[in-house]
């Protein structure tokens, strides 16, 4: 999986591309922690991501806390179909602002 | 308006008449008695004694008449009936004299109205005759068709199918197939074709497939069991018929496949090629004590059908004449092979395409069909490694091919991994993919603790609970999943999950 970092201030975005499964959700997991405390405002692109899995869907739900605990913000942009269907499947579509 | 139409017959107009003078007598009588009372002729006794002396004498002798003119009308009657009847054997015993000079004419007119009415009433007997034949066949037919085919369930397991058909030209079949178990997976299956038509043959036939169960069932080789069913058809043949067939007993365990052929065409087999089963020419059965019978065997690879035939199949021909021909009999298989998945699909991909040959016209001969399909499966032996997702992800996707599914297939494979390599702490896992009837089958059979993912139910929601639990891919798994079942089998756990295909034409 590869990991394209944007950030402005308080706010980042990470475009993820490929596949997102228990081998590289830890990736992901480490990205978000790399991008500091300062950011308060986090923006997934998921345009490119082809595939995710449970694993990958707690690395979300984890970013997601760790972005309220701070008070800012999380959310999902240009979700692809699978990936929607896979965050219907679990429920979490309900917990998270989804944006396009 | 016809008098056919009031319905006036003599006998009617007769008892009106009647009637009409019976009622003129009462009239006249009572005008009588009335106009002689004021008279004073005496008492009323007596002018009533008077007036009915005059009127019932009269009513006396109008009965009298009334009933000697309808004795008359019925005795004319019956009289021109048995005239007319015996004119008609008259004409009858005369017809083939016939007359000659100006009768002429008539005469063979007269001849032919009795021909022709002879003819119609012969017809309608032979019509309604027929008609109750017909229907006692039909009768027979269906029993005779229940008796044949419904004890031949196809044979369904988790590696391998066996399924067959018939179609038949008329209404009672002569071909037929059978395939039973020969004890646990050991699948026993034939088709044969009876040499003739009609009730004969569908009785042989049917005796022939009782017989070869119970042979089968308490011989111990294929070839005794198919000498003994010619041994039983030899001593009781009365009408000296014989059949051709192909008998096999298939062991999955070993992959043997043991085949007898007495006669018959060579069943084709399907897989990446194709080709003709090899197969000794064998003698058909019923005719000798000693036939000349081979029993062959072979190791029947996964990955590929066995489709054995009657001639109706091959033979069946088109409104133009033209065969079906073993080329389109493999076409049809491999079709059935490549799009389905199961032997009962490779049957009817063959019976339809006879059919759809034959198109309008009607087949000619039985045909019988049974498809054993023997899939090819995968099997892989992964690590409990988080790393080994890459190969089972190549595993998965190699074998659904194109299968619009494949991902999300996958995505409940890997959930099911994971928690394996999670949960466990097996030291080996196996995988096993294998296309079984109308679904794909993924087993993963591990040598952990025993665990049952799917009493994996975190509290309060696996939203709010860590996160670390499989709670939210076992979700996963059970959207995707047809059926998930779980066991422990030897100390091992055994988790088998099914996907129903979707089939894409």
């Amino acid at each position: 999986m590869k990991i394209e970092k944007t950030t402005d201030g308080t706010a980042a975005m990470l475009s993820l591309t490929g596949s997102l499964d228990a081998m590289t959700a830890d990736e992901l997991g480490a990205a978000v922690a790399a991008l500091g405390k300062d950011v308060t405002d986090l923006v997934l692109d998921l345009q490119k991501l082809e595939y995710v899995s449970s694993a990958g869907l707690r690395q979300f739900a984890l970013a997601q806390k760790a972005m309220e605990e701070r008070g800012g913000s999380f959310s999902l942009v240009r979700v692809p179909a699978f990936v929607r269907e896979v965050l219907t499947m679990t429920g979490l579509i309900g917990h998270m602002e989804v944006l396009g | 308006m016809s008098k056919r139409r009031m319905g006036l017959t003599f006998p009617k107009i007769l008892t009106l008449f009647f009637a009409g003078l019976v009622l003129a007598a009462v009239v006249y009588g009572a005008i009588r008695y009335f106009v002689l009372l004021p008279d004073g002729a005496g008492s009323d006794a007596e002018v009533l004694h008077r007036v009915l002396w005059e009127v019932v004498p009269a009513l006396a002798v109008l009965l009298i008449m009334y009933a000697a003119a309808l004795v008359f009308y019925f005795i004319r009657i019956a009289s021109s009936i048995s005239r007319a009847a015996r004119a008609v054997e008259e004409a009858a015993a005369h017809r083939q004299a016939g007359l000659g000079g100006e009768w002429a004419p008539v005469e063979s007119a007269i001849q032919k109205l009795g021909a022709s009415v002879e003819q119609s009433v012969k017809d309608r007997e032979g019509a309604i005759a027929l008609d109750a034949r017909r229907k006692a066949e039909e009768g027979i037919a269906r029993d005779m068709e229940a008796a044949l085919s419904s004890t031949s369930l196809p044979c369904i397991e988790l590696d391998f199918s066996g399924a067959g058909g018939a179609e038949r030209a008329s209404l009672i079949s002569a071909d037929f197939f059978d395939g039973f178990y020969l004890g646990r997976r050991t699948l026993c299956f034939m088709t044969a074709d009876v040499w003739g038509s009609g009730f004969a043959a569908a009785r042989f036939a049917s005796r022939a497939k009782e017989l070869f169960r119970d042979a089968a069932h308490t011989s111990d080789t294929l070839a005794e069991a198919v000498l003994r069913l010619n041994q039983a058809l030899v001593e009781n043949n009365p009408d000296r018929l014989a059949l051709t067939g192909f008998f096999a007993v298939f062991m999955p365990g070993t992959g043997e496949l043991r085949y007898v052929n007495a006669g018959a065409n060579p069943p084709v087999l399907v897989g990446k090629e194709r080709a003709f089963l090899r197969v000794q020419p064998g003698c058909p059965l019923g005719l000798y004590r000693q036939p000349e019978l081979t029993e062959e065997y072979l190791i029947f690879k996964p990955g590929r059908c066995l489709v054995t035939y009657t001639n109706g199949a091959v033979e069946a021909r088109s409104a133009k004449g033209e065969a079906f021909g073993y080329d389109r009999l493999f076409d049809a298989v491999k079709d059935g092979w490549e799009r389905s998945l199961g032997a009962e699909r490779i049957v009817s991909a063959v019976t339809e395409a006879v059919k759809g040959f034959v198109g309008g016209a009607a087949l000619r001969d039985d045909l019988a069909v049974y498809a054993l399909y023997y899939p090819n499966g995968i099997q892989t032996e992964l690590s409990p490694k988080t790393s080994e997702l890459e190969r089972l992800r190549d595993t998965i996707l190699d074998w659904l091919k194109d299968d619009p599914r494949k991902n999300k297939i996958f995505l409940a494979c890997e959930e099911i991994f994971t928690n394996i390599v999670n949960h466990s702490g097996a030291n080996t896992i196996h995988l096993s993919c294998q296309v079984e009837g109308n679904s794909f089958v993924v087993r993963f059979t591990d040598d952990g603790e025993p665990f049952n993912p799917l009493q994996v139910r975190p509290e309060g929601g696996y939203y709010n609970s860590n996160y670390t639990e499989g709670g939210m891919g076992m979700a996963i798994i059970r959207q995707i999943a047809g059926e998930i079942y779980y066991r422990t089998q030897e100390n091992r756990n055994v988790l088998t999950i099914r996907f129903p295909v979707i089939k894409v034409n």
